[in-house]
């Protein structure tokens, strides 16, 4: 197999400012106007001060309050999905010319302090995409949830070839070569497994490193429930038939 | 012929009316006319000839040929539903391709250095 993918064991640093030049932090968002003040501050708290935000279409005001909180914000005139979303980004930190970037939920589910870590391969170790993988620390984390992300992973695998312990993992750490070389056309929550297998398709350097996720009512609410992660499943099928 | 036997040419024949309109106006391309003529017309003989369904029954393995025609059915609107969701998914594909373009063009001036912390 031509794909390195191996398990890194990088602990979670504390906040420290200096974070590189052209190090970018992605947040995809929707109707997140009630939290996304607090993602940005805490980023900003961390060191982490390029921030992007995709505003994909939302009805309050996420964009308002990003702007204000100090980030980049492009705006999908209509909601498109956090795949759309998610390439937008990409295609806007590969038009600055960014040299790394990770992906962040809107929603709080991460932990700022994570990022460092999930950074650090990309840095140090050549790694392309480098996933923060929940299930290798998986202390909080629901039964039910830890039971669908099992199931994601082998559907991602068995669809793609390419095996994560946390393919639907929203904290994802990209090179500049992964920024400008992956091609997402998917538009949902499919997106996720679209990446691993991307990763796959342009033969970029995988690691994974553990993240611990944050899980409160109002995280819980948002991402993929039961039947969305059916939808997505369903979706990634029909993708796979179409593109074989 | 039974009641049902004229709604049945009836209705294919209004429907072939409407595609031979739609292919008239552009809606319906040359590949489409042809799959909707043929459609109809095996309508309209089931419905005259309603034994020319024991034929293709039996050599399916099929005893009724009323069922035979079920089970096509069901299979053409299945093959239909299919192909009405690729569309659906390239329409949102494109369209999301589309809504990239307008959130790039409408980006703040690119720069390697925003901040987070505003104009600190």
């Amino acid at each position: 197999m031509t794909v390195t993918a191996s398990v890194s064991t990088v602990s979670s640093p504390e906040c420290g400012a200096g974070r590189p030049d052209g190090e970018y932090i992605l947040i995809p968002a929707f109707n997140e106007a009630g939290k996304i003040g607090e993602v940005i501050a805490g980023l900003s708290a961390c060191g982490y001060t390029r921030v992007v935000v995709v505003d994909d279409g939302s009805r309050d005001d996420t964009a308002g309050r990003a702007r204000r909180a100090g980030a980049v914000v492009l705006r999908h005139p209509i909601n498109c999905g956090v795949g759309a979303a998610t390439a937008t980004g990409l295609a806007y930190l590969s038009n600055v010319g960014a040299v790394a970037a990770a992906t962040f939920d809107a929603d709080g589910q991460h932990d700022p302090r994570d990022l460092a870590a999930v950074f650090a391969p990309i840095y140090d170790d050549g790694a392309d995409v480098v996933i923060g993988s929940r299930m290798l620390n998986p202390e909080g984390m629901p039964r039910v949830r830890r039971i669908a992300q099992r199931l994601a992973s082998w559907s991602t695998f068995l669809l793609f070839g390419q095996w994560s312990t946390d393919s639907q993992s929203g904290l994802k750490a990209f090179s500049r070569r992964a920024i400008g070389t992956i091609q997402l056309k998917t538009n949902r929550y499919e997106v996720c497994s679209e990446i691993i297998a991307e990763i796959r398709r342009r033969k970029l350097v995988m690691r994974e490193v553990p993240v611990r996720a944050i899980y409160t009512a109002y995280s819980l609410s948002k991402g993929q429930g039961f039947t969305v992660g059916l939808k997505t499943l369903a979706r990634l099928f029909i993708d796979r038939i179409l593109h074989w | 012929m039974h009641p049902i036997q004229w709604i049945m040419l009836v209705f294919a024949a209004i429907a072939e009316i409407a595609v031979v309109a739609g292919f008239r106006r552009g809606k319906i391309a040359a590949k489409g006319i042809f799959f909707w003529t043929v459609l109809w017309l095996l309508v309209g003989l089931v419905a005259v000839w309603p034994d020319s369904t024991y034929i293709f029954a039996r050599w399916a393995g099929i005893t009724r040929g009323a069922d035979l025609v079920l089970y096509l059915g069901f299979l053409a609107v299945f093959f239909l539903l299919f192909r009405h969701t690729l569309r659906m998914e390239k329409i949102e594909r494109d369209l999301a391709a589309l809504v990239r373009v307008l959130a790039l063009r409408d980006a703040p001036e690119q720069t390697n250095q925003p901040r987070a912390d505003g104009d600190k």
